[in-house]
C-alpha cells in the first residue's frame, strides 16, 4: 500500500447539517455518490449533484476537512402536480479527510450537468520519486 | 411516496420486509435515507396536470447524444449512457459509488401521448420530458341536464 492512498477518504464524523437559518423550510441533505480516483500527480474526485450549478455549490477546505456542499433549488416542471416518485430533491452535504500531501494552492473545481469534478493536485514532495539505481 | 420492489406483491420475501424497514427507521430516525431508489436504474419522478404528464429524472453526467425517447402511442421508452470519462492510464480507482453506464426506462401512461408536441430538455443533471396528451385522450366533462 502507498502511502498517499488514504490521501483523501470520506470523513468519519457526520457533519451536522447547519446554516438552516439559510432556506426556510430546512431541506432534506443527501450525502451525494463520488468516485475517487488517484493517478500519480493527482486525486480526481467526481461528485454526482444533480440540480447543483455552479451559484449552489460551496466547497471549503478547513484544516484537512474538505467539505462538498450543494444546494437545488426546488425544481419540477411548472402547472405539473407530482404523481409518483422515486427520488425526492434535497441538497448535498459530504466531508472528506484530506491529507497534508495535497497541493491546496492548486485545487480545482468543475461543475458540468450536475457533476463535480474535483482536482486536487499532490505536493511536489508528495508525488513518487523513481530512483535510479546505478551499478557501481 | 411509492416504495417500488421487484418482488410481486403477493409473494412472502424477506428482503422486501427489509426494504419496508429500512425506510421505516429511515422515518423514525429522521434521516434522508434513499429509499426510493430503483434498483435497476435512475429514479423518475412523474408528475401530471390535465393536459399530460411530464417526467423527471436525476441523471448527472449524461451523454445527451446517446439519449434517446421515442413514443408509441401510451408508451414512453427513454433509454441513456452515462458520458464515458476518459482518465490516465495509470489511474488507480479508490472508491466508485456513481452508478454507471446504460439505461432503459419504459413509463406506460392511461393517455396517448401526442409526439409531435413532446419536449425534453437536460439541464445540470436533471432530464425533464414534456409528454402532453392527445386533444381526443383528454378528459372531457359532460353538462348535466335536469330533466
Amino acid at each position: 500500500m502507498s502511502q498517499t492512498a488514504n490521501c483523501c477518504k470520506p470523513h468519519q464524523e457526520s457533519a451536522p447539517a447547519t446554516n438552516s437559518t439559510e432556506v426556510a423550510p430546512t431541506p432534506k441533505v443527501f450525502v451525494p455518490q463520488v468516485d475517487i480516483l488517484e493517478s500519480e500527480n493527482q486525486i480526481l474526485l467526481l461528485a454526482d449533484l444533480p440540480g447543483v450549478d455552479q451559484e449552489g455549490l460551496d466547497i471549503t477546505l478547513e484544516k484537512n476537512v474538505l467539505t462538498i456542499r450543494g444546494t437545488v433549488k426546488p425544481h419540477g416542471p411548472e402547472g405539473y402536480q407530482l404523481a409518483y416518485a422515486e427520488y425526492e430533491v434535497g441538497n448535498f452535504e459530504r466531508a472528506f479527510t484530506v491529507s497534508n500531501d495535497i497541493d491546496r494552492q492548486g485545487i480545482d473545481a468543475v461543475v458540468k450537468d450536475g457533476v463535480l469534478r474535483l482536482t486536487l493536485p499532490k505536493a511536489k514532495h508528495a508525488v513518487t520519486q523513481k530512483i535510479t539505481v546505478k551499478t557501481a | 411516496m411509492v416504495c417500488r420492489t421487484s418482488v410481486p406483491a403477493n409473494l412472502w420475501s424477506p428482503f422486501r420486509d427489509l426494504v419496508r424497514l429500512q425506510g421505516d427507521l429511515g422515518r423514525l430516525l429522521g434521516e434522508p435515507l434513499r429509499t426510493q431508489k430503483v434498483p435497476d436504474g435512475p429514479a423518475f419522478n412523474i408528475w401530471k396536470n390535465e393536459n399530460g404528464a411530464s417526467v423527471t429524472a436525476e441523471l448527472p453526467g449524461l451523454d445527451l447524444e446517446k439519449l434517446e425517447v421515442s413514443i408509441v402511442g401510451d408508451t414512453v421508452t427513454i433509454q441513456g449512457q452515462k458520458a464515458t470519462e476518459n482518465y490516465p492510464e495509470e489511474t488507480r480507482v479508490q472508491r466508485r459509488e456513481r452508478a454507471p453506464g446504460q439505461f432503459t426506462r419504459t413509463l406506460k401512461f392511461p393517455f396517448r401521448v401526442d409526439a409531435t408536441r413532446s419536449e425534453a430538455t437536460y439541464s445540470k443533471g436533471l432530464l425533464t420530458v414534456t409528454l402532453p396528451s392527445l386533444e381526443d385522450d383528454k378528459r372531457k366533462q359532460i353538462a348535466v341536464k335536469s330533466a
